[in-house]
């Protein structure tokens, strides 16, 4: 914590080298958190080049109150929510209908996958489905958050969760059931 | 759900997902980073560039609400000549008075100026009044620096307008550009016109005796008399007054329209008397200092006694690398830019301006360190000279004191603000022991001390002021915590040349 005070007062002073180390600190993880929201490596890229410049930018709002790592994934999250706002490719993803192809599951199968076969089979959900399991499963937003971040009603984000988190899980059924990964083609 | 197992395991796999991101991404974030910056200190930038320019429109400004002041009393005159005129009745018989001219040199000026001047002669009303007084210096006829009263010789009545105008010549008639005019165009003759300028006198003038007369020092530094004698001079006397103290005087009268020729007057411009701009070239030689006291030794890299606080304050000893920093020798600079003065009182002007600053310091380095990250850095040692680059925007604001009268010398002494355009400079680590480029241990914004002493040339074509001029920085050029009490200080030979010059 002390080091990463030292390391946010220099970055605030505008030293290179600090706001270098800083980037090189969180940079991999939070690649980890764009790539899950996004379709492509590239996507993914250009969220975290955007979202950094946000952190550098705003990083004097930051309180110390919580962990910079948490800090700096929200901006990570937001960042990536506007970009897929932002770009048409992802408009489809983003109008939550309420037609359901999929069934709803309660189970809570054991997760064998390893954390890149995961993160692809999440990045395969149908439209919409990928952006609230990941701000609600992973991110911990309620679905009243979700709503408003997305501008959707409550329920709506609801009955898509669980739908998506039904695909997925009949997904890591079927790959741990086979012990093949043909039927998820990975990007 | 967030609290079930399924959710858990997702996201403990999720932080685990890290990928290296591509080289490009961090030159890129850097490059919008450096662009904001830039944005910001051009933020910063802009108070300043608005004070600048707030400063040149009001002394703009200044001068032409000088200028209409006279116009103002310009044209009361006038109207208390037409109502006096008036007054006077018509049909008289008007003349045209030749204005006397001192020297040869004011009868050039007045033919090149081409100013007619006329006076009514058979109005004593304008003409036992019309006198002028420049700058109150000496009195009486025969004095060229003063008084000349232009009448018809037979009125002896006690004058009432004020109507003046060039009737008395400056002492430098070169200096005050008093229009005056011969009287000739093209050859002929041309009816010489009363015209108002530079001074006015109020009913009841007297130019027999000054200690008749009330002085108010006009906006221009020019006198307004009014008379407080209700008669003294008659017109003869005036008249004799005018001859006598002129031995050049052109005896030419002409009848004319007066009103017609007072709006040929020609007004000098405020603005050419009192504003001066120029190129301000500065070159010498820029030091690091310890502050006043270490003006005169030389400075290190890094403050031994600011070394060990920082090492005794936390970092770890063990990390401290022995090794000997260069010395800060002293480099070449220069400075460049542009300068408006005004002229504040006689011998007093203030001074603005806005110039490219460089100065250099040099060190001695060992061989460059291949990193990667995106830094450049020099082992300590002897191989190679390395030369500091600092490149400062500076507004510098002086004032002049011109050490006499007639003295060419002058003192002058400022502050200016400085911002740091650029800078290659390297700094010492002294816990790798190796020199860095990093500016953001410069502070950026440096305000200076500035001091020098001038030697005026070429006053009559292109005045050049030149002379040594000092600038110490009062800010630390370094960061204090880190580097101590660092300050440049520069010294060179500094050259100012007028181009507008100052008509005093």
């Amino acid at each position: 914590m002390t080091d990463n005070n030292k390391l946010i007062r220099d970055c605030l002073h505008g030293k290179p080298a600090a706001q270098r180390t800083l980037y090189e600190q969180f940079a991999p993880s939070m690649l980890g958190v764009c790539y899950r929201y996004t379709k492509s490596m590239h996507d993914a890229e250009d969220v975290l080049q955007e979202a950094f410049v946000k952190v550098f930018t705003y990083l004097k709002q930051y309180e110390g109150k919580g962990e910079l790592g948490a800090w700096i994934r929200r901006i990570m999250v937001t960042t990536a929510i506007n970009y897929l706002k932002r770009h048409s490719r992802y408009q489809a993803d983003l109008s939550f209908s309420d037609i359901s192809m999929h069934p709803v599951s309660s189970e809570n199968p054991a997760v064998r996958a390893d954390a890149k076969d995961l993160a692809d089979l999440i990045r395969q959900l149908p439209p919409g489905y990928q952006t609230i399991f990941n701000l609600h499963a992973i991110e911990g937003y309620t679905h009243v958050e979700i709503g408003k971040i997305l501008g959707i009603n409550e329920g709506t984000s609801r009955s898509q969760y669980a739908r998506a988190r039904a695909l997925l899980i009949s997904w890591l059924d079927k790959q741990s059931g086979s012990q093949k990964k043909t039927s998820y083609a990975r990007k | 759900m967030p609290g079930n197992d399924f959710e858990k395991q997702v996201q403990q796999k999720m932080d685990e997902l890290n990928f290296v991101p591509s080289a490009a991404v961090w030159p890129e974030v850097e490059k919008q980073i450096a662009g904001r910056r830039k944005r910001r200190v051009l933020f910063l930038w802009l108070p300043f560039l608005l004070l600048l320019l707030g400063g040149a429109a009001w002394i703009y400004n200044g001068s032409v609400s000088i200028n209409e002041s006279k116009k103002q009393i310009k044209n009361k005159a006038v109207v208390t000549a037409s109502e006096n005129r008036d007054k006077a009745g018509n049909g008289h018989k008007k003349t045209t008075q030749p204005l006397p001219l001192n020297d040869d040199k004011d009868k050039q000026d007045a033919t090149e100026n081409n100013i007619p001047v006329v006076v009514d002669k058979s109005n004593s009303a304008i003409a036992a009044n019309t006198h002028f007084i420049h700058k109150s210096k000496g009195t009486g006829t025969g004095n060229k620096k003063n008084v000349v009263a232009s009448n018809n010789s037979n009125n002896d009545k006690p004058g009432r307008a004020a109507v003046i105008k060039d009737s008395v010549y400056p002492e430098k008639s070169s200096k005050e550009k008093f229009a005056v005019r011969s009287g000739k165009r093209n050859g002929n003759k041309v009816p010489a016109a009363e015209t108002v300028d530079e001074a006015v006198v109020s009913p009841g003038a007297s130019t027999k005796n000054e200690n008749n007369t009330t002085h108010h020092k006009n906006l221009d530094d020019k006198i307004i008399i009014e008379p407080t004698a209700t008669d003294s001079i008659t017109a003869e006397n005036s008249l004799v007054a005018a001859k006598s103290g002129t031995k050049d005087s052109i005896n030419n009268p002409h009848k004319t329209d007066t009103a017609k020729a007072i709006t040929k007057f020609k007004f000098p411009g405020k603005i050419k008397k009192n504003l001066e701009w120029g190129i301000s070239i500065t070159a010498g030689m820029s030091k690091m200092s310890n502050g006043f006291s270490g003006l005169f030794s030389v400075a290190r890299s890094y403050d031994p006694n600011m070394f060990l606080s920082s090492v005794n304050n936390g970092a770890p000893a063990n990390s401290v690398t022995s090794g000997k920093p260069s010395d800060i020798k002293a480099g070449f600079a220069y400075a460049a830019g542009i300068f408006v003065s005004r002229q504040m009182g006689k011998h007093v002007k203030i001074m603005a301006g806005l110039n490219y600053n460089y100065y250099t310091t040099s060190i001695q380095t060992g061989a460059k360190i291949d990193s990667n990250k995106a830094l450049i850095q020099f082992s300590t040692g002897t191989l190679s000279k390395y030369t500091n680059h600092f490149h400062f925007i500076e507004l510098p604001v002086t004032v002049e004191k011109q050490l006499g009268k007639t003295s060419r010398f002058s003192v002058n002494a400022g502050l200016a603000f400085l911002l740091l355009a650029g800078s290659n400079a390297l700094q010492y680590d002294a816990h790798t022991n190796v020199y860095v480029k990093d500016n953001s241990y410069i502070n950026k914004a440096q305000v200076s001390l500035l001091a020098g002493f001038n030697y005026r040339l070429f006053q009559k074509t292109i005045p050049v002021e030149i002379g040594p001029q000092f600038n110490y920085e009062l800010s630390n050029i370094y960061k204090k915590e880190i580097y101590g009490s660092r300050h440049l200080f520069v010294t060179g030979i500094n050259a100012k040349v007028f181009f507008h010059k100052n008509k005093q």
